[in-house]
């Protein structure tokens, strides 16, 4: 009898509610907000869901060396996080986000990809504001990165740069991705004038499938001649975009965009959930590296948004661009067009904005690729 | 239980990864052991990204019998972390703890590390003479070659580098970012401006090219000139106009304006019934309908 009570209690011990603390439950409750979040309004399901339970999964109390948690070497989740932490899930992310993007819109009006551009100074902008809050060029490097509005490129440069950020940085740019519509909106409407806001684009021209052919070469080539550093994200973009526009590999193109990009994706959400383990996760570091996350999508807007002003006043009258789009600058594809579409309409309901602000939006996707080349080949 | 017992040893084993490093054969004012003592040491190397347990393996200083010294199982000290080091005590004292061997080495004699099966030779080495408080060490830690080394470091990697990381020289020059922003932005600008520059030309290559092709091209002037003007102005009320126009026709050739209303269920032969059918014992996933 008294074996099976020193057994039951040495059970106990074993259990997740004898080592629970305040901090895992805190965690265990910012993953149910995720994956409520997801389900009553919609808010990315395809990432909040797997980054959600993936919270749970790794908030779970263990003690050490039951070789299960993701920090655990060997364990079944350690292994699955490899993808993660070497940086082999981000490029095949962007294997997918190739084979599914139509640059069409930028292919048949280049002047866009300048506002792409424009858009990456969220980036340096949070680079800066981290180093003043006292982050390593590293650290602020991987932080800075979530102003590019996307998730696989941030997990890419902070693993690489700040690895112990990873979690905090990854949930950040996802949670803010999330919030384009939230965030994005009011600044757009307070940098424009209404007279602005009602400009109607000329529509796109019909774009030759020659052109979508030759645009993944010569954009990989030269993109990647200028940030060789960028290459994983570049090479993988550029060649999945190959697979669809080349006309000739369309299974491989459905493969990437469709099974692979899904498989990749559940992978790396709950793997990045599962990172954020409570005494990892919870610090003060991770509370700025939220604050930097919010500024960059702010600095982003911002840079966007007026960068098209500026760019309006050398272009003719016909031939100017509604500066709502210039939010799609980040690459937060395609809710960021969206969002441009959204609120293009509210005050002109028949002004269609979407297929124009595609073109920076993809813009936004090559210029966060050769910004964070830049990140890796001046800190890594 | 058992369960959670038995886990508690799955480390990873990679013990062919292990690597003597280092050691030293005349200690009299080097390393001091837990004891306080100065011995003979030998420092091993996991040259892999794993934990590697070495409990199990062997250390020996003769090759006739590679079982002389058997790392203990059932401690954890034995369990390495990836690219770590760890020193072992050559005393001849075995009774000091975990790390100590039951040998001494001399010069002109080998140092083995031996697999856990105990025949497997992982790594050795033959100790050369060494003058007091030198040790002796490989120029790479886990590979290379062996020299006297300049001073010893047990427990750490024998050359060490000390130069200004990329993000501490970025601190010192670039305390505030600008130099980083400026320079970066300049990339990402002239990156997409060359781009946007061959995307231009290219465009107006392709517009000419559709041109010279509608001009050769033997249809009537009047269709020409009316896929000019289309292609002048394709845009969405131009689809949207082809489209109602396509879907006027359908609606007016087809006959799915007025349904039948009809159901005829027919009768087939098969020994195969959709009442075992996997597929009809599955619950549908649940959708959320919004509007």
């Amino acid at each position: 009898m008294e074996n099976i009570i020193n057994n039951l209690i040495q059970f106990w011990q074993y259990t997740g509610f004898a080592n629970c603390t305040a901090q895992y439950l805190i965690m265990i409750a910012i993953g149910i907000l995720f994956i409520f979040l997801a389900i009553k309004f919609d808010w990315e399901p395809m990432l909040l869901i797997p980054i959600g339970f993936g919270i749970l999964i790794g908030n779970i109390p263990l003690f050490a060396g039951l070789n299960v948690g993701v920090y655990e070497e060997g364990s079944v989740f350690n292994i699955l996080y490899q993808g993660v932490q070497r940086g082999f899930y981000p490029p095949l992310i962007f294997l997918g986000i190739g084979a599914m993007t139509d640059f069409s819109a930028l292919i048949s009006n280049p002047k866009l990809l300048l506002i792409g551009a424009a858009a990456q100074f969220g980036i340096f902008g949070a680079y800066a504001l981290a180093l003043l809050l006292g982050f390593s060029p590293s650290e602020a490097g991987a932080i800075g990165i979530i102003g590019g509005a996307d998730g696989p490129t941030a997990i890419f440069i902070s693993g690489r740069l700040a690895p112990d950020l990873m979690g905090a940085i990854a949930v950040s740019a996802y949670s803010y991705m999330a919030l384009v519509p939230v965030i994005q909106p009011p600044i757009m409407r307070l940098l424009t004038t209404k007279k602005e806001r009602l400009i109607r684009m000329r529509p796109p021209r019909a774009v030759s499938p020659t052109e979508k052919k030759i645009f993944p070469i010569i954009g990989f080539l030269l993109t990647a001649f200028i940030v060789p550093s960028g290459l994983p994200l570049l090479g993988m973009l550029f060649f999945g975009n190959l697979l669809k526009e080349s006309g000739v590999t369309r299974r491989l193109a459905n493969t990437a965009s469709g099974p692979l990009v899904d498989i990749v994706t559940i992978l790396i959400g709950v793997t990045v959930g599962a990172s954020t383990q409570a005494d990892q996760f919870l610090q003060l570091k991770s509370v700025l590296i939220f604050g930097l996350g919010a500024l960059s999508f702010v600095i982003a807007t911002f840079t966007g948004v007026m960068f098209v002003k500026f760019f309006n006043l050398f272009l003719k009258e016909g031939n100017k661009i509604n500066p709502l789009i210039g939010n799609a600058g980040v690459s937060a594809v395609p809710d960021a067009a969206r969002v441009s579409n959204n609120v293009g309409r509210e005050y002109d309901d028949k002004n269609y904005l979407l297929m124009h602000a595609m073109g920076p939006n993809v813009a936004g996707v090559i210029g966060s690729a050769v910004a964070a080349g830049m990140l890796l080949g001046f800190l890594a | 239980m058992s369960l959670l017992l038995v886990s508690f040893g799955a480390a990873a084993q990679q013990q062919s990864a292990m690597r003597i490093n280092e050691f030293m054969l005349n200690n009299t004012s080097d390393l001091q052991d837990d004891f306080g003592e100065h011995g003979q040491w030998v420092e091993l190397f996991n040259s892999s990204y794993g934990t590697v347990d070495i409990s199990g393996c062997y250390l020996t200083n003769d090759p006739n019998n590679l079982k002389k010294y058997m790392f203990p199982k059932g401690d954890l000290i034995t369990k390495i972390k990836p690219r770590q080091f760890v020193v072992i005590w050559a005393d001849g004292n075995q009774h000091k703890g975990t790390l100590y061997t039951n040998f001494t080495f001399a010069p002109g004699e080998e140092i083995l590390f031996v697999g856990g099966d105990g025949k497997t030779v992982i790594d050795r080495v033959t100790v050369p003479n060494l003058a007091e408080n030198q040790s002796y060490a490989r120029k790479t830690d886990g590979k290379g070659e062996w020299n006297i080394a300049q001073s010893t470091t047990p427990r750490a990697a024998n050359v060490t580098h000390t130069e200004e990381t990329k993000s501490q020289k970025m601190a010192r020059i670039d305390p505030y970012g600008w130099i980083m922003a400026l320079t970066a932005m300049s990339v990402v600008f002239s990156a997409l401006v060359i781009l946007y520059l061959i995307f231009k030309q290219i465009g107006k290559a392709s517009i000419k090219r559709s041109k010279k092709n509608t001009a050769a091209s033997n249809a009537p002037a009047s269709v020409k000139a009316a896929v000019a003007a289309a292609e002048e102005a394709t845009g969405g009320e131009t689809y949207a106009a082809i489209a109602m126009a396509l879907h006027l026709f359908q609606e007016e050739n087809d006959a799915h304006d007025e349904e039948s209303f009809i159901v005829t269920l027919n009768h087939t032969d098969r020994t195969y019934s959709p009442w075992s059918s996997k597929i009809y014992s599955l619950r549908q996933l649940p959708q959320i309908n919004r509007k």
